[in-house]
């Protein structure tokens, strides 16, 4: 009933034309996607640590919208200006620059970055499509602590920060804190 | 004959035992009994039938092996020799006869395919079954590679990332939007970018704040003090909890509000 001849008969017709676009299309296809940009991309990974200093309120972040007016603007640091406004919205007197690090790294390589204090942060580019960028982060603090481990879809051009609260010498936690701000894009390698 | 004329002559005078007769003899009768013998040859040959009763006895052994094989070849020419037209027509026959009551034979594919490999229907048939395969396996790698399972797309790379170092995933990319932290939750709420992650895991207290005049979040990590488990002390309740693939490490999401 379902023979040979009789499939190869429906077949025959309309099927042979299906079949030979497809057969030129998709190693067209194919072709394309191995000639893409992003197989020849690396991800520029830009990190700012931010040493954060001096909380001014003892109990939570504030927002800005409640309690910014009141509070007297932070010191930021001039290399940190594109983040500023993000920066205002935390709850500390001033921001310092304690390292930045740009590093390239192929997709799918992963990649050790060291910052400050015994930082240590482990990025892989996951994917790059147009604007978005995947990426695989670990963040792990001088006490090898694991701050953060995610995986994230990044947008080009935004800067995404994340940040953890240290622990001072006399044993209060927030007095300062530890921000990282981190840029994504993509770059023919 | 001739091969064993040709083999006797490397022998020489050998006298086999139970002939008298040498092998060069015997080959001389034999060539005799053949005809093949020029003149002196045959005045030997006749010489030595006449003085020999061995020689005697040999040719009438070959006169009698030769009869005996001539009567074979006979009796294996009328075996062999079979007349098949009688046979054919014979059949013939039989298929008018057939077709009579059956109708009239057809012919099947295969020999109709047999006198024309190449012909063009043929070509169709075997391009089509070829291109349907091909299409199908096309189709099916595109299939794969577009949903993640091959290639360098974020589905795929879930497996790969998980190696690299990161347990307990949450199948599907989670979107995390708050608005605001703490108290001025309702003052904060705005539209901003969702920060779109797969999953995400801290040894700390994870948050999501949203600077109301920015679009994008902040992640904010408060470290776990000492002696205190997955939950705040100060409010454990409020901490939610999916799953817990590993007591030490808790699966850590976002949380609305302290």
């Amino acid at each position: 009933m379902f023979g040979f001849p009789s499939i190869a008969k429906t077949l025959s017709g309309r099927g042979i034309c299906v079949a030979f676009v497809v057969l030129l299309v998709f190693p067209a296809l194919g072709a394309a996607d191995e000639s893409s940009p992003e197989s020849a991309m690396v991800i520029r990974v830009r990190i700012r640590a931010v040493r954060a200093l001096g909380l001014t309120h003892p109990t939570q972040l504030k927002t800005g919208v409640v309690l910014g007016a009141a509070m007297p603007l932070p010191q930021i640091s001039p290399a940190l200006e594109d983040i500023s406004e993000k920066l205002k919205a935390l709850n500390y007197r001033e921001y310092k620059v304690a390292s930045s690090q740009e590093v390239l790294v192929p997709l799918m390589k992963k990649r050790t970055v060291y910052l400050h204090e015994g930082n240590m942060l482990l990025v892989r580019p996951l994917y790059a499509d147009g604007g978005n960028i995947g990426l695989w982060l670990r963040w792990i603090d001088g006490a090898g602590t694991r701050v953060l481990d995610t995986r994230m879809h990044f947008h080009e051009r935004e800067t995404m920060l994340t940040g953890t609260e240290l622990t001072g010498a006399d044993g209060r936690v927030g007095e300062a804190a530890t921000v990282l701000a981190i840029d994504v894009s993509a770059a023919p390698m | 004959m001739n091969e064993l004329k040709t083999t006797a002559s490397d022998a020489k005078d050998v006298i086999r035992p139970q002939s008298a007769l040498s092998v060069r003899q015997e080959v001389l009768l034999v060539a005799f009994h053949d005809g093949e013998c020029g003149m002196f040859d045959t005045l030997r040959a006749r010489y030595l039938l006449r003085r020999s009763a061995s020689a005697r006895a040999f040719i009438k052994s070959v006169e009698s092996a030769d009869a005996a094989y001539r009567a074979h070849a006979r009796q294996v020419e009328r075996d062999c020799n079979v007349d098949l037209w009688d046979r054919i027509s014979a059949r013939i026959q039989a298929e008018k006869h057939a077709e009579v009551f059956l109708g009239q034979r057809t012919y099947s594919a295969p020999a109709a395919a047999s006198e024309s490999v190449w012909s063009i229907a043929e070509w169709r048939s075997r391009f089509a079954w070829g291109a349907s395969g091909a299409a199908f396996a096309s189709v099916l790698a595109m299939a794969l590679v577009q949903g993640g399972y091959i290639g360098g797309t974020a589905p795929g790379i879930a497996a790969l990332a998980s190696r690299s170092g990161s347990q307990g995933l949450i199948p599907s990319a989670t979107q995390v939007s708050y608005a605001g932290a703490g108290t001025s939750a309702g003052a904060g709420i705005r539209a901003v970018d969702p920060i779109e992650m797969d999953w995400m895991r801290s040894e700390g207290r994870v948050q999501v704040l949203h600077p109301p005049s920015e679009r994008t979040s902040i992640i904010w990590v408060r470290p776990r003090a000492q002696g205190q488990g997955g939950a705040s002390n100060d409010s454990p309740q409020r901490v939610p909890r999916l799953s817990r693939s590993n007591s030490r490490i808790p699966i850590a999401i976002p949380a609305a509000g302290r």
